[in-house]
């Protein structure tokens, strides 16, 4: 009678022991960071003629840390068949960038860089303040303790990228806060 | 062996074969959904970010927007939104706020950090709220961890650490400013403007309070009104993988503070006298962070401040240097290690009846301390082990330890449970005070009888050790329950032993002189627990809510003849609830109503109360919202607390309406 109730107990416990995965517990900043901008690129789609062949490139302008740690988080992925590649860049060769994560700039620098993409189709991503509605595509924000993203959704159709549904219904959907070109 | 044997030792393999293999599989971020991603918080209960679900601690957390739709304007009227904490309003000016039991004007039990410094004052290791006058605004969370943290924060953090984190530069750009008035909270204006230079974001502010009186005893004006000025800025700015935070503020105040006048030359009970307080700091913070997420803190503060009041005139200087390093050891262990120094200096110039000795004191402290979380059962559950050390040149050296142990059974629930030593080390008030109260008249049977309270040199550290367990659950993402229980044991509490009457002749007539001597003759045991719920009705209407217990059992010491030992019940209610419903009238309408009750303070004579607050928010236009609210509507006015034998009178709190209007430029 013990035994099969211990037995009943230990069966219990070990179901319980296989129940779902459990979520990433700790994340620093960056590699949260790190993971939205992967996510990011899971969701998008870039117009046929824009890169056609090749891996699909990450650049990262101005943070170190997160270019750091988008190695860690690509290493030995592909998205959609592509293998995926981190490239640190500087301002003026931005336009062999798929994805391109800029942050620690002001406003002003900012919308230059953005300008100079001239449509391009480069998702351009970043954790400064009000980037989506300056024109940028995803800006990340902390709330109530939690990272939080704001698409741009015009930006992101003079880009000519499809940003996936199941993307937007998690984003805060924002305008420009000024015309754009 | 029998069939039931070899189904017991399969299963037994089951349960350790599992987890194993998930073991050979890390965490990593990239595989989690992006849901999954957004549902990751930051804590700082063990100094470093976790979330909120994952701590092995009695955590709560009021929001940015809990803050703004709360209506309260001060940092100790928001803690009423936490349970398992007590806040009871003394006059208009002054709060006794405490975790679990131990409240009063002189709460010495808990551990309050803005951006990581902290804001108690050394003097009585406790926190006056009247300099903490913050822009809420800037304020992106309060947490609240119940319980001690001595393991990390040291020696004060035995019931419990409040952390205030300010929102960095980089959120709050542009122009914004406040102007409000109301019939308590008087006429209020705070601007503050937030922008970037280069990689870097700025803000800077300034805020200025005015109070009205709260109700005296009798039912008439207090005439405890006061005013506050604050002003301050952030920075943070990052290069490569480092980030850099500086900050600082600078805030003056005048209160009519209701301290009694000890000086028996003066009129009875003359509490007119107006009390100003000056107060500075600068902090400054150095984050270098690796891919890895190791990441190594450098902080340093200096804080100063100064308060004149009717009984006395004090002076202090903080500086402070802590430095911890945070990484992952091996695919099991999360390390956190760290150490510090503090140097404080204070001075204190007694009054007529008032006095320290020493007057004047600096002292050194230095810590370290170390914390590692060891990943078991395939990250099911986590170990957590810890230990501050602190040495102190008058007190010695002191180790407090805890041992935590969290069991994440699947996403959704979690179960916890915690065993920790902590210490309260003596201030200068416990060493040195000297209060001679005013003597009572005399009478027909008595001749008139001088007291005179004394601090003990020889005070000895309050032990505390703390049990608790506790458990939380998500319901469909819709419904969130957290319950935490305790038993605490404390040994070594302050007593205050009087010694035998002695009679002298002072003209001819006799008066009877009773002296009291802090000592540690009491011990104690408190057992209690809170529960809390979070539901989401709909997308526009949560409702949340919650409980607390308290008991406190003194348990004599045969050596001590304090009077108040026997009858000591923690100065906390036995029962508290609150209860808040948050509603969106449309896009542009948010309206909030709160209720806390409070049971009575048996050993105090307060008797049970009900509070309730109403507000509602309508966004005129983008750029400016307006906010009506009115607090304690259920009556004209109540008291929460009583003072007893300290030094200042205690008043009730009104009823109250107040208007605000903000522009977000």
């Amino acid at each position: 009678m013990s035994i099969l109730w211990m037995h009943r107990l230990l069966t219990a416990a070990a179901l319980l022991a296989l129940a779902a995965p459990l979520d990433a517990q700790t994340a620093s900043a960056p590699a949260l960071k790190a993971a939205f901008v992967y996510n990011f690129a899971t969701f998008a789609e870039w117009p046929t003629d824009a890169t056609p062949a090749g891996p699909l490139t990450i650049c990262v302008l101005g943070d170190e840390v997160i270019a750091l740690a988008l190695d860690g988080t690509v290493k030995g992925r592909a998205i959609g068949g592509r293998t995926v590649v981190v490239s640190r860049v500087k301002a003026d060769a931005l336009l062999t960038c798929h994805v391109l994560y800029l942050t620690g700039f002001d406003a002003k620098r900012s919308q230059e860089i953005i300008d100079g993409l001239k449509n391009a189709p480069v998702l351009t991503v970043s954790d400064q303040h009000r980037f989506a509605q300056a024109g940028g595509i995803a800006g990340m924000f902390v709330e109530g303790g939690k990272m939080r993203f704001a698409i741009n959704v015009e930006a992101a159709q003079r880009a000519r990228l499809h940003l996936s549904s199941r993307l937007l219904s998690l984003a805060t959907i924002v305008k420009d806060d000024h015309a754009h070109p | 062996m029998t069939t039931q044997a070899h189904l017991l030792l399969g299963a037994l393999m089951l349960s350790v074969a599992v987890p194993a293999r998930a073991q050979t599989r890390p965490m990593d971020l990239s595989v989690a959904t992006i849901e999954d991603l957004m549902n990751i918080e930051i804590t700082s209960a063990s100094r470093k970010e976790q979330r909120v679900e994952e701590v092995a601690a009695a955590v709560y957390v009021i929001t940015h927007d809990d803050i703004r739709r709360s209506g309260m304007t001060s940092v100790p009227d928001l803690l009423r939104l936490v349970p398992g904490v007590q806040v009871a309003h003394i006059n208009s000016n002054k709060w006794a706020v405490s975790v679990r039991g131990f409240n009063g004007l002189y709460s010495n039990k808990l551990l309050v950090l803005v951006d990581g410094r902290s804001v108690y004052n050394p003097l009585f290791a406790g926190v006056i709220w009247d300099t903490e006058d913050l822009m809420l605004e800037d304020v992106e969370r309060i947490e609240v961890i119940r319980g001690p943290g001595a393991a990390v924060w040291g020696a004060n953090a035995i019931n419990g650490v409040i952390n205030i984190i300010t929102r960095p530069a980089s959120d709050t750009a542009g122009l914004l400013v406040r102007a409000g008035a109301g019939t308590y909270e008087r006429n209020n204006l705070a601007i503050r403007y937030g922008g970037t230079v280069g990689s870097g974001a700025y803000r800077a502010y300034a805020q200025l309070s005015t109070h009205g009186d709260s109700v005296g005893v009798s039912g008439a004006d207090a005439n405890d009104h006061w005013r506050s000025v604050t002003s301050g800025f952030r920075s943070d700015w990052t290069r490569g993988p480092n980030a850099y935070m500086v900050q600082g503020s600078v805030a003056a105040g005048e209160q009519r503070a209701l301290w009694f006048n000890l000086d028996p030359a003066a009129g009875l009970q003359d509490t007119s006298s107006v009390s100003s307080t000056q107060a500075g700091n600068v902090l400054g913070r150095w984050t270098r962070t690796r891919a890895s997420g190791a990441a190594l803190q450098l902080q340093s503060f200096v804080d100063i401040g100064h308060r004149g009041e009717s009984i006395g005139d004090y002076q202090r200087q903080t500086v402070d240097l802590d430095a911890d390093y945070h990484s992952a050891l091996g695919r099991r262990h999360d390390l956190v290690v760290g150490g510090g120094y503090r140097y404080i200096a204070e001075a204190v110039r007694g009054g007529p009846g008032y006095s320290f000795d020493p007057s004047r004191v600096s002292e050194s402290l230095f810590n370290a301390f170390v914390q590692d979380e060891i990943a078991l059962a395939g990250r099911r559950v986590k170990v957590t082990l810890g230990a501050k050390f602190e040495h102190e040149s008058d007190d010695g050296t002191t180790v407090q330890p805890t041992a935590r142990v969290m069991w994440n059974i699947n996403k959704r629930q979690h179960v916890w449970a915690a065993a920790s030593r902590a210490l309260r080390t003596p201030s200068l008030v416990d060493k040195g005070i000297r209060i001679n109260f005013r003597p009572t008249p005399a009478s027909a049977t008595s001749p008139p009888v001088f007291i005179t309270a004394l601090g003990n040199p020889a005070a000895q550290n309050e032990r505390f050790i703390s049990n608790e367990a506790g458990y939380r659950i998500d319901i469909a993402s819709r419904i969130a329950i957290d319950v935490a229980g305790f038993i605490g044991r404390y040994q070594g509490l302050q007593t205050a032993e009087p010694s035998a009457p002695t009679v002298a002749f002072v003209d001819g007539r006799p008066v009877v002189h009773v002296s009291t001597v802090f000592d540690n003759l009491l011990d104690a045991q408190t057992r209690g627990g809170e529960i809390t719920a979070r539901a989401t009705l709909t997308d526009a209407w949560q409702m949340d809510g919650s409980f607390s217990a308290f008991h406190l059992t003194p348990h004599l010491n045969a050596a001590s003849h304090d009077p108040g030992a026997a009858t000591f019940d923690g100065s906390a209610a036995t029962f508290e609830w609150r209860g808040h419903s948050a509603m969106s009238l449309g896009p542009r309408v948010q309206a909030d109503l709160l209720l806390f009750h409070v049971g009575s303070l048996r050993e105090l004579g307060i008797p049970s109360y009900t509070r309730a607050d109403a507000r509602v928010e309508w966004k005129l236009t983008a750029p400016l919202s307006i906010a009506v609210q009115g607090q304690n509507l259920l009556g004209p006015a109540h008291a929460e607390f009583a003072t007893g034998t300290t030094t200042l009178l205690s008043t009730q709190v009104p009823r109250s309406a107040a208007l605000r209007l903000t522009w977000r430029f």
